[in-house]
């Protein structure tokens, strides 16, 4: 079969395999169809109904396939009659005699692949940036970076020019910019990510239109008005129209050809649209201007720490050729994956460790749970030898029930893992950003089966490593009772992995506690000012003449007057970036009367505001006077600053009055000071930072976030907000209509999901660990039951022999608790840079956690202890 | 292996559904699933075990001369001559079967 199947249909493929060879030969296409068609069923719809699915068809094919292989003459597949048929029918035979082992080893193996497949899928769906549609090998982001300023990372043109000619490097580069296009002309204006790139883009990305063609060097070079479109935009805009080739489309209120229509899944970088980026001209900005991001495909046979070296050559020839612009430039190449990565890394780290705990905590779960069982078969095995069974026999029995248990644990954790990530797509939309490219993720699956299959093999064979070494003692084990109390080694051991178990369970406890407080920590910062009742909505004016400076002003003011107007909201402002918003604009701060040398002038924030905003948003003014409509026609130019600017540059409280920000040689105009605002944070995790903020009418600027205080539902007056300004003029495109409060919900969506994930691994690592705790009590009692039966008789109360099951249970987790506190606060240094507001060694979060562990230990010693307790004394020493 | 061999529920269930003529499959299976009622499902393992024991003795084939209308449905199957009288068979032995169960259940009755 050429198509491609889903996990789904290879997993039952795989199933398929344990048919005898001929059978499969016939049917297993049919059968495959079959599958398809059943999978679609109605009556498996939703999580249950898959779950339901998954079990039936596990369940039929195990059935018929071993029934199958026992009654056909064997077709070639298998050696010797009564070989692996044989063996296969005695592990599930042994396995439903003991069904407690079965259904305890298959639930952990499903919990611990299922959570973990799940978790990886979703943790590499939305922190690893899907490349989708670009063949990531040889790709590498290109940053120009300067010694003396860490943050620098875009290039100059003129730069970018002359690093495509080192072909030996370089198959091609291509740089774009991340603008975006008012596109007009359809009934109501939107935004979209027309990026202007360089031509070279689609031979960087080695992509084709599907439609219609990609623009040319000379298109670039004559910065004609073509546009090529995204398959998603041709779509959702133009019906997937396919005779959109040749039309025109109102970009910025001019027209661009539409060339074609790029293929289905690109959209790099984060792209709508594509328009040329022509080349820069203005001699003066091209070494000095950095504006452009560049990407690029290495030469054959490079890689980026090769390129990196080759770079630095290059670089140093730049600086020697251009010693004024160029002073202390040098380029580095990230691979894309990398590139991706980087911001994510810690997250990404932490998480990853998370599915490796469960992982691990999974396997030392099963090997608990095996070799409590093989303790407790020795006998049998001693029997199985002493009546002529060879070793190697026995051990393909043993074999063959670990495979049967990872086999059904797989299938049920396959059923899970596929449940988890269609659900977190559904319900986490909203919160996740990028939550759809989630994909139920093969490689884990399989690594995760493979692993613990592993286990189950090797911890299987551990009984008969031991057959062998007594093989001459056979006798004698199979003389002495298995009722013995359980003693020895593997009793130790099992303890010793329960106490592991446990031990990683608290560190993923404690690691999840952290996270839920850095949450709770991160939404409860006092900003500066009250969010709750704000409505927010991005405004994009057309740029040009018309909406610049004083117009855009006046537009905005009329704006606001208007959406002041409706019922319910009292004052609305616009500003270009609001509160705890990142992607803030920073400007040297430049004073008057202290002159400084360009290299040691402070950075401020920069912000754009309505006269409005500060009363909109609640911000008292501290001294002098807020923005009118006025400035800075009356007065002349004009700034208000935030406390901190205050506070840091003019600690004396004489910044009244003061000239900022301009320069000597008039370039720039210089401000006065008119008033001092109080602080408003413009990141949760800093303390608020000098800031300078000027009125609308004294800069151009086109975007705008509308904030307006309302009496209620925020989230509803936007939308009335938002239909005043496509009213005013449908060629604005209004986004982000919403609540402040949910728009600043999304910032902080990561840490929520940092937490929401770990807290899944805690709770099932918790689960997993009950499940190891009880697997070793029910065992430990069983195996004491003559003991405890021995104790009542002789008048022990029920209560000393209740205390005797708790106790132990008790000093396991007390043990644990040692060792998982122990490692939670070695591990918890490596925590500190997703953490905020709550220190890695928080005692109340290891208190909880330990609490947590207790209580789950306890609970998971209570079945077994019922069970110690209802034994009947006579009927114990009567038996035994 | 006799020749008075018996049917198994699943076969006897396939000949009966055949017995109407050609079907694939997954039509094969909702077929069964409707006479038999809701909760009983067949599944792809026991439906093509039993059609390829059914093959094996020559009681249904697959149908070569019609071929499927729905390639993607899989091979469509036919009753053979052999199949139509093995169900009719099996039919005849469960009457003898019901009439013996009706006269030993009258025979206790009266008895008691």
């Amino acid at each position: 079969m050429t198509e491609r199947l889903t996990a789904g249909e290879r997993f039952y493929g795989l199933l398929l395999r344990a048919y005898p060879h001929r059978f499969g030969a016939r049917y297993n296409d049919d059968m495959l169809f079959f599958f398809r068609t059943h999978r679609e069923d109605p009556g498996f719809s939703g999580a249950l109904g898959k779950v339901k699915f998954w079990l039936h068809t596990v369940g039929d094919l195990t059935r018929t396939a071993w029934s199958e292989r026992r009654s056909v003459p064997d077709d070639g597949g298998d050696e010797a009659p009564g070989g692996i048929r044989a063996d296969a029918r005695y592990a599930a035979r042994g396995l439903f005699r003991d069904p407690i082992f079965a259904i305890v080893a298959v639930l952990t193996l499903a919990l611990g692949i299922g959570a973990s497949t799940a978790a990886f899928s979703v943790v590499k769906g939305v922190l690893l940036t899907p490349l989708d549609h670009v063949d990531p090998d040889g790709i590498v982001r290109v940053y120009e970076r300067e010694h003396s300023n860490p943050n620098a990372v875009m290039v100059a043109y003129g730069n970018y020019a002359d690093l495509r000619g080192q072909t030996d490097v370089f198959e091609d580069l291509a740089i774009w910019m991340w603008n975006s296009r008012v596109f007009t002309g359809v009934e109501q204006a939107v935004s979209i990510r027309a990026r202007s790139t360089s031509a070279s883009l689609a031979r960087v990305c080695r992509v084709q239109p599907a439609l219609g063609r990609w623009f040319s060097a000379e298109e670039e070079a004559n910065d004609d008005r073509v546009v090529v479109l995204s398959d998603g935009l041709w779509r959702n805009q133009f019906a997937a129209d396919p005779a959109i080739v040749g039309t025109s489309v109102v970009l910025d209120g001019e027209p661009y050809a539409v060339i074609g229509v790029m293929e289905a899944g690109f959209d790099y970088p984060f792209s709508d649209a594509w328009v040329p980026l022509p080349p820069l001209t203005n001699p003066q900005g091209l070494r000095r201007w950095h504006r452009h991001n560049m990407v690029g495909r290495l030469a054959e046979g490079m890689s980026p720490s090769n390129a990196n070296s080759l770079m630095t050559d290059f670089a140093a020839r730049l600086e020697a050729d251009h010693p004024d612009t160029n002073n202390g430039n040098y380029f580095e190449a990230v691979s894309l994956l990398d590139d991706a990565v980087g911001t994510v890394r810690p997250a990404l780290l932490v998480l990853s460790a998370g599915v490796g705990a469960l992982l691990l905590i999974t396997c030392v779960n099963l090997t608990s749970l095996t070799l409590a069982r093989a303790t407790s078969r020795t006998s049998e095995l001693a029997l199985r030898r002493a009546l002529g069974g060879s070793v190697g026999r026995l051990a393909r029995m043993l074999v063959m029930e670990s495979a049967l248990l990872s086999l059904l644990g797989g299938a049920l954790g396959l059923a899970a893992a596929q449940i988890v990530v269609s659900a977190a797509r559904v319900s986490a939309a909203s919160v996740i950003p990028r939550v759809d490219s989630v994909a139920f993720d093969v490689p884990v699956f399989v690594f995760a089966v493979a692993l613990s299959l592993m286990t189950g093999l090797a911890v299987g064979l551990l009984p008969v490593l031991r057959l062998r070494r007594q093989s001459d003692a056979g006798m004698e084990t199979l003389l002495g009772s298995t009722r013995t109390s359980a003693g020895g080694g593997a009793v130790r051991a099992r303890r010793l992995l329960v106490v592991a178990q446990l031990a990683l369970a608290l560190v993923l406890t404690v690691t999840a506690g952290l996270l839920v407080r850095t949450f709770d920590a991160l939404q409860s910062v006092d900003i500066g000012a009250d969010t709750s009742s704000l409505l927010s909505l991005n405004v994009r004016l057309p740029q040009g003449e018309e909406f610049g400076g004083q117009a855009g002003a006046d537009f905005m003011t009329g704006l606001l007057e208007r959406i002041e107007a409706l019922p319910g909201v009292d004052d609305a402002g616009a500003v270009l970036t609001p509160p705890v918003s990142p992607g803030g604009w920073t400007n040297n701060l430049t004073m008057r009367d202290r002159p400084v040398p360009e290299a040691e002038l402070p950075p401020v924030l920069y912000n754009v505001v309505s006269a409005s905003y500060f009363d909109a948003l609640g911000v008292s003014m501290l001294s002098g006077r807020p923005f009118t409509s006025a400035d800075p026609t009356m007065e002349g130019p004009v700034a208000v600053i935030n406390r901190a600017a205050a506070d840091r540059f003019w600690p004396d409280g004489d910044a009244l009055g003061k000239e900022i920000m301009g320069t000597e040689d008039g370039r720039l105009p210089w401000l006065r000071v008119v008033g001092v605002v109080d602080d408003v944070r413009q990141s949760r995790t800093r303390e608020a930072e000098p800031e300078v903020f000027v009125p609308m009418a004294q800069d151009w600027i086109f975007t705008y976030v509308v904030l307006a205080r309302v009496e209620r539902e925020p989230a509803v007056a936007a939308l009335a907000a938002a239909d005043l300004v496509r009213q005013a003029n449908p060629d604005i495109p209004v986004t982000n209509v919403d609540s402040f409060e949910s728009r600043l919900g999304a910032a902080i969506a990561r840490p929520r999901f940092n937490a929401a994930l770990m807290g899944g691994f805690a709770a099932v690592a918790l689960l997993i660990s009950a499940v190891g705790v009880y697997g070793v009590l029910a065992y430990t009692v069983v195996m004491r039951q003559r003991e405890f039966g021995i104790r009542v008789a002789v008048g022990a109360t029920r209560a000393r022999v209740l205390v005797a099951v708790l106790r132990e249970a008790g000093t396991l987790a007390g043990i644990a608790l040692l060792i998982g506190t122990g490692g939670a606060v070695l591990l918890g240094r490596g925590l500190q840079g997703l953490l905020f507001g709550v220190e890695p060694l928080d005692l109340p979060t290891f208190g909880l956690a330990a609490l947590c562990l207790l209580v789950v230990s306890i609970g998971a010693a209570v079945i077994p202890a019922r069970s110690a307790l209802s034994s009947d004394p006579v009927a114990l020493l009567r038996d035994g | 292996m006799g020749q008075e061999q018996t049917l198994s529920n699943v076969a006897l269930e396939i000949l009966i559904t055949l017995s109407r003529g050609a079907s694939h499959g997954y039509a094969i299976k909702l077929d069964v699933e409707k006479r038999l009622g809701e909760g009983f499902i067949l599944g792809s393992g026991s439906l093509y075990q039993a059609i390829q024991r059914l093959e094996r003795r020559g009681l249904v084939a697959e149908n070569t001369e019609e071929p499927a209308a729905d390639k993607r449905r899989g091979r469509v199957y036919r009753l053979e001559p052999a199949g139509r009288n093995a169900l009719q068979q099996e039919l005849a032995r469960f009457e003898r079967v019901l009439g013996d169960a009706k006269s030993a259940v009258a025979a206790g009755r009266s008895r008691s």
